[in-house]
């Protein structure tokens, strides 16, 4: 397969997860813990899958849509950090002259900047889209019967399709023109990378669940995972 | 409400919120839920008939809604007491929903999912995607059920449900938390705490107080990101 079609490939499978966001199912399966490694398994790296996935749902761990508000659109994040993953390594993997695997995690380190930066175009996508939206909805109002309502309604999937799609190719487009500019980050591990997605995570969990009275919980639970941990290692 | 019903009723919601739209929010998908599950061509004259407007609810707590009011169009009632029922029944889903829902238990089986994930598991995706799935598939279910048993009487049980499950699961988050502080701080390193962890707990409160000063997790990935490669140039 050439890079296009291969790009067209990662954003067809992108919008298909982002659908899940709320246009269908609301499974679950866009979550950036869930849809990483899912792509992970169909792109052929489930440990990197795993990896993106655990980060970035940590960062928006505590963003949370109470009231019709709208939080970030940390489901683009995830989608985004995994297929520009996946193009990076088909770009990279198509120069000789470009050993991948000293430069994977600095790569790790662009996807992670560039799935956070799609979290805001995927907000503004997602307004557009509700947008669109409003326009099906007055169709659908005025159908007398109900084969228009139907119809109206499940016409909704297709601009649904599209934001996935555009909002997964532009962030590929965007790491083909940083890729070049990679090689020059310092060397990171997987820890290290690692570091500031689980100090946002933890902090937001905490402010999510902590009180005063629930120390004992938050106590018995450092000790469970110290003997657990002790255990596995 | 037979099981071929709860079924198909089970299938129209998973569309529930596809034309989500600021004009009607899910407006359209509760007409569309209900002429998928209406049994009669009398239902079906009657749900077209009633010109609906816009409706906002959670979409887990929505099988509720949509059972009372396929029951109440089932009982002929009349079109605005319909209505009145919808308009305060939404909030008062949607209220114990999203708490529910969003504010416990998605952050809590994510949390869970992350530990499994720091532990290694490779199965942390699909733990997170049976035990979501049954308990969002499950309240659909059995909200649909309630609903056209117990008509606008399944809000206050629903909602009773949602306060008992969200005291539960508060207390297994809690829980949960405190596991994931031992493999964050430790890595790979389950005896030798290495230099890099322990920035680890000063970023936590950096970004503790970051978050409750509303600052976005975004901006806050990209500065800790960019502040880490910068440091690490330097170093």
């Amino acid at each position: 397969m050439n890079l296009f079609g291969y790009a067209a490939l990662l954003s067809l499978a992108g919008a298909l997860v982002l659908l899940d966001k709320w246009t269908f199912g609301e499974f679950g399966i866009s979550q950036p813990i869930v849809g990483c490694p899912l792509l992970g398994i169909l792109f052929g790296d489930f440990g990197t899958g795993m990896f993106l996935g655990t980060a970035l749902q940590l960062v928006w761990i505590e963003s949370l849509p109470l009231g019709g508000e709208k939080p970030l659109d940390y489901q683009s994040a995830g989608v985004v950090g995994i297929t520009s993953f996946f193009f990076a390594r088909r770009l990279l993997g198509s120069e000789p002259s470009l050993a991948w695997f000293g430069l994977e995690h600095k790569v790790l380190f662009a996807c992670l900047i560039l799935a956070a930066l799609a979290t805001i175009i995927g907000q503004y996508a997602d307004d557009r889209l509700r947008r669109v939206n409003d326009g099906i909805y007055t169709l659908g109002s005025r159908a007398t019967r109900a084969s228009g309502v139907v119809g109206a309604h499940l016409l909704a999937f297709l601009p649904a399709l599209l934001r996935g799609a555009l909002v997964t190719g532009l962030f590929l487009l965007l790491t083909w023109l940083v890729l070049p500019v990679v090689h020059r980050l310092p060397d990171f591990t997987r820890d290290e990378l690692l570091l500031c997605p689980l100090a946002i995570g933890i902090a937001g969990l905490v402010k999510l669940f902590y009180r005063r009275e629930r120390i004992p919980l938050f106590a018995a639970g450092v000790v469970a995972s110290g003997v657990l941990w002790a255990l596995w290692r | 409400m037979g099981f071929v019903e709860i079924a198909r009723g089970l299938f129209a919601l998973l569309f529930f919120q596809t034309s989500w739209s600021f004009q009607g929010r899910q407006g359209l998908g509760l007409k569309f839920v209900l002429l998928v599950t209406s049994r009669t061509r009398e239902q079906r004259r009657r749900i077209m008939e009633h010109a609906r407007g816009a409706l906002n609810t959670n979409p887990f707590s929505a099988g509720a809604l949509v059972g009372a009011i396929e029951r109440a169009e089932y009982d002929v009632q009349e079109l605005q007491t319909i209505d009145r029922f919808a308009v305060t029944a939404q909030r008062v889903l949607a209220a114990g929903g999203d708490v529910f829902f969003w504010q416990t238990l998605r952050p809590a089986l994510t949390a869970l999912a992350v530990l499994l994930a720091l532990f290694g598991s490779p199965f942390a995706p699909f733990a997170f995607l049976i035990a979501f799935n049954a308990l969002t598939l499950g309240t659909r279910a059995i909200g649909l059920r309630l609903g056209y048993r117990q008509g606008r009487e399944c809000v206050p049980l629903l909602q009773a449900r949602f306060d008992r499950w969200t005291r539960t699961l508060t207390l297994f988050a809690s829980v949960v938390v405190g596991m994931i502080l031992v493999p964050a701080l430790l890595g790979g390193h389950p005896l030798h705490v290495s230099i890099t962890m322990l920035a680890m707990l000063p970023l936590i409160a950096v970004a503790f107080i970051a978050l409750r000063r509303n600052v976005s997790p975004t901006y806050l990935l990209i500065i800790s990101l960019l502040i880490f490669a910068g440091l690490k140039v330097i170093l």
